[in-house]
């Protein structure tokens, strides 16, 4: 129960202080290093101290089928430096103990005792990993979640990796349907084919852009013809631009210009009635004012009528 | 609702921003006297609108200083002018910079491509080695496809994606909204001379 109910906890944390667990492990994993080495030299000792055991046992057991107790206890004391929690180093050595009465009772003494030792180095290591982190005294607490492993390899990997599925989440919100595909590889897919696309429609409209407009102005009167009370306003502009326009439309199409006041003036009740599909937010008549102030058209209108 | 309202609020800024940049820097070629083909048109716009949302990003992040850093390369006379025009004198500077400092991670990039080669090759068959080697074929394509994103750990690459997906959606719509206008524009004015 307590368990469960530290890791909500250990994860909100370990999710906040993403930045801190990274110095953190780093000076866990030296210190880890450290420790495993010293645990080696331990572990070699105590294997020693068991193969001597068990030698003992397994010449005295042809006689004796029942061993005291004791005998794996105090081996397991001695191997009790590295471990705090003794109990399963005694469940395991219990083990060992009855996996060795049982191979000795089958008469298979050398091979019970390499599979003994094996396995008793195997489930040291396990438990020196699983126990030390909370054994020593001056190093940074990690309660690990339940049936993850404490490695600091592990631990960074976790942090690494929590990362990069947050962010993929913050995607799936950007790329459109993204929401109905699972798991990294589908949406990278997704999101390739996502970016191909846009970069092609960038492409493709400046292409059409550039068909549209030969002389590359963009005059931005005669474009938004969505208000009207600009046009009102600056109508010589909206004059001369139109007319302009029109120059263009007869350079593309090879006519000679008629340009008058009143056909001017008719695009000019045509261009206000034809009303655009969406208003555009960003396009209010505050924002063109200041377009035009910026690229300075006023200046531009004698050349065009060359 | 409310974070979507920001985000229109936000987004409506930005394309103001890029719309005046991609305007001003479309004015350098108003000045030019020769006949350009179409495709020259197009270059222009695509070069000008380019630097423009990359502009935008300040050049905080990744993708838009390897976006300048690719235009500055181009030792092009227009682009020069383009480049200058929408950012001003001081910004330049900091192109050239950037340029040095994307070709030394380039090179950190080759050598640790090189380390990593030499480190051995294992060809086990499990489910979750195909599954792994997917990802890993996908990411390379999308570091193909992001500007700069040949030197970028998998962290990075996908907070540059992030960040380029949503400036290109913002690209696409003010051009899409211009191209429209234009269009509208030009049937009109073709309507009235017929």
């Amino acid at each position: 129960m307590l368990r469960f109910a530290q890791s909500p906890s250990s994860s909100s944390s370990s999710s906040v202080n993403n930045q801190m667990d990274l110095s953190v492990l780093d000076r866990k994993r030296a210190v880890l290093q450290r420790l495993y080495r010293n645990q080696l030299e331990n572990e070699h000792l105590e294997l020693h101290s068991l193969i001597d055991r068990q030698q003992q046992l397994v010449s005295s057991v042809t006689g004796v089928p029942n061993i005291p107790k004791p005998d794996w206890q105090c081996n397991s004391n001695l191997a009790g430096n590295v471990s705090c929690s003794s109990s399963p180093k005694k469940r395991k050595a219990e083990f060992f103990w009855l996996k060795l009465q049982f191979d000795v009772e089958e008469a298979g003494e050398e091979k019970s005792e390499i599979t003994t030792t094996k396995t008793e180095r195997e489930n040291s290591a396990n438990t020196c990993s699983k126990v030390s982190e909370v054994q020593k005294p001056d190093y940074i607490h990690v309660r690990a979640r339940r049936g993850q492993a404490t490695d600091s390899h592990s631990l960074a990997e976790r942090a690494r990796r929590e990362k990069i599925s947050k962010k993929m989440k913050c995607l799936q919100d950007l790329v459109p349907g993204c929401n109905k595909v699972t798991g990294k590889a589908g949406m990278l897919d997704e999101i390739i084919n996502y970016v191909q696309s846009l970069q092609k429609q960038v492409e493709f409209l400046s292409m059409k852009l550039a068909h549209v407009n030969p002389r590359l102005d963009f005059s931005i009167d005669n474009i938004f013809a969505k208000d009207i009370p600009v046009y009102i306003a600056n109508l010589p502009q909206f004059e001369a631009s139109n007319s302009t326009c029109f120059q263009y439309n007869t350079m593309q199409q090879g006519t000679s210009s008629n340009c008058g006041a009143d056909i001017a003036i008719d695009q000019s009740q045509m261009l206000s009635q034809k009303t655009g599909p969406t208003t555009e937010a960003f396009l209010d008549s505050s924002f063109i004012s200041q377009l035009q102030q910026l690229s300075g058209w006023e200046s531009d209108w004698p050349n065009l009528f060359n | 609702m409310k974070a979507r309202m920001q985000n229109s609020s936000s987004s409506a800024l930005l394309k103001q921003e890029f719309l005046k940049k991609w305007i001003n820097g479309l004015q350098t070629y108003t000045n030019t006297k020769k006949e350009m083909t179409i495709l020259d048109r197009k270059n222009a716009i695509k070069l000008s609108a380019d630097i423009a949302i990359a502009s935008t990003r300040n050049f905080s992040t990744n993708w838009s200083r390897a976006v300048m850093a690719d235009v500055s390369k181009n030792v092009d006379g227009s682009s020069k002018i383009v480049t200058e025009k929408i950012l001003g004198r001081k910004e330049t500077c900091i192109i050239k910079c950037s340029k040095n400092i994307m070709r030394k991670s380039r090179l950190l990039a080759h050598r640790k491509r090189a380390i990593r080669r030499t480190i051995g090759r294992t060809s086990v068959k499990a489910a979750s080695a195909i599954a792994k080697e997917l990802v890993k074929k996908r990411t390379r394509v999308l570091k193909r496809l992001v500007p700069g994103g040949k030197q970028m750990n998998e962290i990075c690459l996908i907070k540059e994606t992030l960040d380029y997906i949503a400036s290109l959606q913002v690209q696409v719509d003010v051009m899409r909204n211009i191209a429209n206008a234009a269009d509208q524009c030009l049937d009109s004015t073709e309507r009235s001379l017929l």
